[in-house]
């Protein structure tokens, strides 16, 4: 996997709330929670930092050994990246700055995958950008 | 046997000028018979009138939002199935008779959809919210029998204002949310689902969606936020099932 990955910046949807990142991927229709250390992680990606930093952060932050740390963030990204969510970055995205987090106990970043709704989601999935459109009327 | 009733509710906001068109794409559906129920959502420019003429059920609320139109005509309705169209779209002639047919047979369903084609209303300029090319993006389905879109339109796609529910859908999982201000369709669709509703996606089009400068919601803009908001619901109904 390579070190710098950047969020999809098509046909993909996401917000955080109450420490949980909610995805839509409107090309295949599926959609996903990231809980656990997950949306630190998610943010930490949008922010440009690499694995290794992402890592490292996530260590300092939970008091918790890099060696229990890095493992499930490698993961946690190769899963990510295997449905989609994420891009490899050709080159390392500048970074910008580290997002706000609360404290919180480690739990491990965490990948739900929801396909039952498939048949109501993909519904046009033709190249929506990340940034919605002006709404109209 | 008789053939079932079929309620069809349609909301509208000020648009007498394509209400006709919808209530008359209703009243030649092959399958019969149908109770029309027009609910007018604070119209000022004379919907319900068009609605009267054309002898369709009215009923009249304050503007409340297409939501609780579509609610106040659940409420009203009367037939062991229950279609949504909206103001400014057509029906096909087939298209209830098809999905009352596969309902019927099935009796395990409790809903079905299908497929919807969109075109850019010819009589008027193309919507200044379209962008070039777009239409020709659109993820589209190969359907039998169904010919690729043509200039000005796209599709079939999957639409969730295809649905026909039996009436007792409604009465187990309530009707749609007023909450939403886009994509209270598919809201309503992740509830039934979530709620074990069974339901089939049936290979036809049953409803050609008009494009034009004030769709309420247009689809290249299916409202995220509300999109994300509904599905977050609906990991969270599905976690209690665990």
């Amino acid at each position: 996997m390579r070190d710098h990955l950047a969020i999809k910046s098509q046909n993909l949807v996401h917000d955080t709330v109450d420490g949980e990142t909610i995805l839509i991927h409107l090309e295949k229709g599926n959609y996903y929670s990231l809980t656990g250390a997950g949306a630190e992680v998610w943010a930490l990606v949008g922010a440009g930092k690499s694995s290794e930093q992402i890592a490292v952060e996530l260590a300092e932050r939970h008091g918790r050994p890099l060696e229990d740390v890095a493992p499930a963030v490698t993961t946690f990204l190769h899963e990510l990246l295997e449905e989609d969510l994420l891009e490899p970055s050709v080159t390392a995205a500048a970074s910008n700055g580290t997002p706000a987090w609360r404290a919180s106990s480690w739990r491990p970043p965490k990948l739900e995958k929801f396909t039952e709704m498939q048949d109501f989601l993909m519904l046009y999935g033709s190249s929506v950008r990340q940034e919605p459109l002006a709404p109209v009327g | 046997m008789n053939a079932p009733l079929v309620s069809v509710v349609i909301p509208v906001h000020d648009r007498a000028h394509y209400l006709g068109p919808a209530i008359d794409s209703v009243q030649s559906q092959t399958h019969k018979p149908v109770e029309l129920i027009v609910v007018d959502d604070g119209s000022s420019d004379g919907s319900a009138q068009v609605a009267e003429e054309r002898g369709a059920r009215v009923i009249r609320q304050c503007q409340r939002g297409v939501s609780a139109a579509r609610n106040a005509g659940i409420e009203a309705a009367t037939g062991d199935y229950i279609a949504f169209l909206d103001s400014d779209d057509l029906w096909p002639e087939d298209r209830l008779a098809r999905q009352v047919v596969h309902l019927e047979r099935h009796p395990e369903l409790e809903f079905v959809l299908a497929y919807a084609m969109m075109f850019v209303d010819p009589d008027s300029p193309t919507p200044s919210w379209l962008p070039t090319g777009w239409l020709a993006g659109v993820h589209t389905v190969d359907l039998p029998g169904v010919q690729p879109p043509g200039p000005g339109q796209a599709g079939p796609v999957a639409a969730g204002m295809t649905l026909v529910a039996r009436a007792r859908l409604f009465e187990r999982i309530g009707g749609y949310d007023p909450s939403y201000t886009t994509g209270q369709d598919i809201e309503l669709l992740t509830r039934a689902a979530d709620a074990g509703a069974a339901y089939e996606r049936l290979p036809f089009v049953a409803l050609n969606y008009r494009l034009h400068e004030t769709n309420s919601s247009p689809p290249m803009n299916q409202g995220m936020p509300d999109m994300l908001r509904l599905l977050r619901a609906s990991v969270i109904r599905r976690r209690a099932l665990r």
